[in-house]
């Protein structure tokens, strides 16, 4: 039973992942930073989910990368492209749409 | 090797070959910000969680002929096997070149076709297993996989004794897969030769059969262990049923009268009484010596069978 709600659970949230890590790396930053502060907002994400994610992202060219060779060790950064940020817009209203229609259905009334 | 060394080698077995140097880069970059944001190395893998995982959300396409954490193993057998079957083959011809069976010119179309031909063979029957291997075996491994990771969860001391154990296994069964291959070509040479030789080639002639398919057991029982990678109850079961069958069949072909080709030593009426004592018993001593050899690989895996439980 733990197993099948864990397991939708991450299903569930697999899909607004996406969405957050849009939405925060308006800013550059680097992958850990990234999950400590979505797990400040409360939204856990594995590491084995989300530093694949950013690569598939950065394929899509929603995100683009650079390895910081300042600091001591070199540090790859991630941060939106334009595309990824008119991405983000519309997934982010159609987000809204979802969430509205889903929260009426779960409510009961049309 | 560092822990994360070694995590990194594993999940870099998992991977395919265009993305290794991209993803381990990138990995290695990812665990140690963890690591100095002041966690263990140890719950920053754990965390990280199975490599084979990792690689899988890395990797995702599906589609392999042969996947990349089987292919490893695939070139390597794949060497082994061509590297065994053409040394048989040029010590085969070389030896009929040198009884005076053949002349320089057929000697070198025979070697030429003969490496072409049994190249290609092997190449195709090697693919082909591998490829079948791929389709059924790997995905009843990885259900398996799943199965256990559920159970014991991936564990870091898992990974730490990962690296030692594999070698060992690896070098036996290659050693044992070549050496069976040498002496297959070896009998079937010796049968096409028609020549006298030191043993009885009827008797050989009459069990060829058998003799392939003694063989063939053992080295597809060499090929799982190397593509299992790891000794279980099972297969120490199996090897000792495989140990029992083989021992039991070669020691009924030597002991066969008229084993030892006595035409062979046509010039023995010259030698003394002791000599012809010590031919005649040779298929006593091979007995004794591969008796003993069996009770010791049996001993040895019933040990290791009541020491794992």
């Amino acid at each position: 039973m733990n197993s099948i709600i864990d397991s939708l659970t991450q299903e569930l949230k697999r899909g607004t992942i996406v969405l957050c890590v849009l939405s925060r790396l308006h800013e550059e930053k680097y992958g850990y930073a990234l999950i400590q502060e979505l797990s400040e907002f409360g939204f856990d994400v594995d590491q084995s989910t989300l530093y694949p994610l950013l690569r598939r992202l950065e394929k899509q060219k929603l995100l683009s990368s650079d390895w910081n060779l300042e600091e001591k060790r070199p540090r790859k950064y991630y941060k939106v492209t334009k595309k990824g940020k008119e991405v983000y817009a519309k997934l982010s209203k159609e987000y809204e749409v979802i969430q509205e229609s889903v929260k009426k259905i779960l409510e009961g009334s049309k | 090797m560092t822990l994360t060394e070694k995590y990194l080698e594993t999940v870099k077995k998992y991977l395919p070959s265009k993305l290794r140097k991209d993803v381990l880069k990138e990995l290695d970059d990812l665990i140690t910000q963890e690591i100095e944001s002041g966690k263990s190395e140890e719950t920053v893998l754990l965390e990280f969680g199975d490599p084979r995982d990792v690689a899988k959300e890395y990797a995702p396409q599906i589609g392999y002929l042969i996947e990349p954490k089987l292919r490893f193993i695939y070139y390597k057998v794949l060497t082994i096997v061509l590297i065994a079957v053409l040394i048989g083959l040029s010590v085969a011809n070389l030896v009929s070149f040198m009884v005076g069976d053949k002349d320089v010119l057929s000697l070198v179309l025979d070697l030429l076709s003969g490496y072409l031909f049994a190249g290609l063979n092997i190449f195709g029957m090697i693919t082909l297993i591998f490829m079948l291997i791929n389709r059924y075996v790997s995905e009843e491994e990885i259900n398996e996989d799943i199965k256990e990771i559920k159970k014991e969860a991936w564990s870091i001391n898992k990974l730490k004794d990962e690296q030692e154990k594999k070698q060992v296994y690896m070098t036996e069964s290659i050693f044992s897969i070549v050496f069976s291959l040498i002496f297959i070509s070896l009998i079937l040479f010796a049968i096409n030769t028609k020549r006298e030789f030191i043993i009885n080639l009827e008797i050989i002639n009459r069990y060829s059969v058998f003799i392939v398919i003694v063989f063939a057991i053992n080295i597809i029982f060499e090929f799982s262990l190397i593509v299992k990678r790891k000794w279980t109850k099972s297969l120490r079961t199996i090897k000792i049923l495989i140990e029992i069958l083989t021992s039991g069949f070669i020691i009924f072909v030597i002991s066969r009268p008229d084993f030892i080709n006595m035409i062979y030593f046509n010039d023995l009426t010259t030698w003394p009484d002791v000599m012809i004592d010590v031919v005649n018993n040779i298929p006593l001593f091979a007995i004794v010596l591969i008796a003993v050899l069996t009770i010791y690989e049996i001993i040895k895996q019933v040990h290791r069978i009541l020491k794992d439980n």
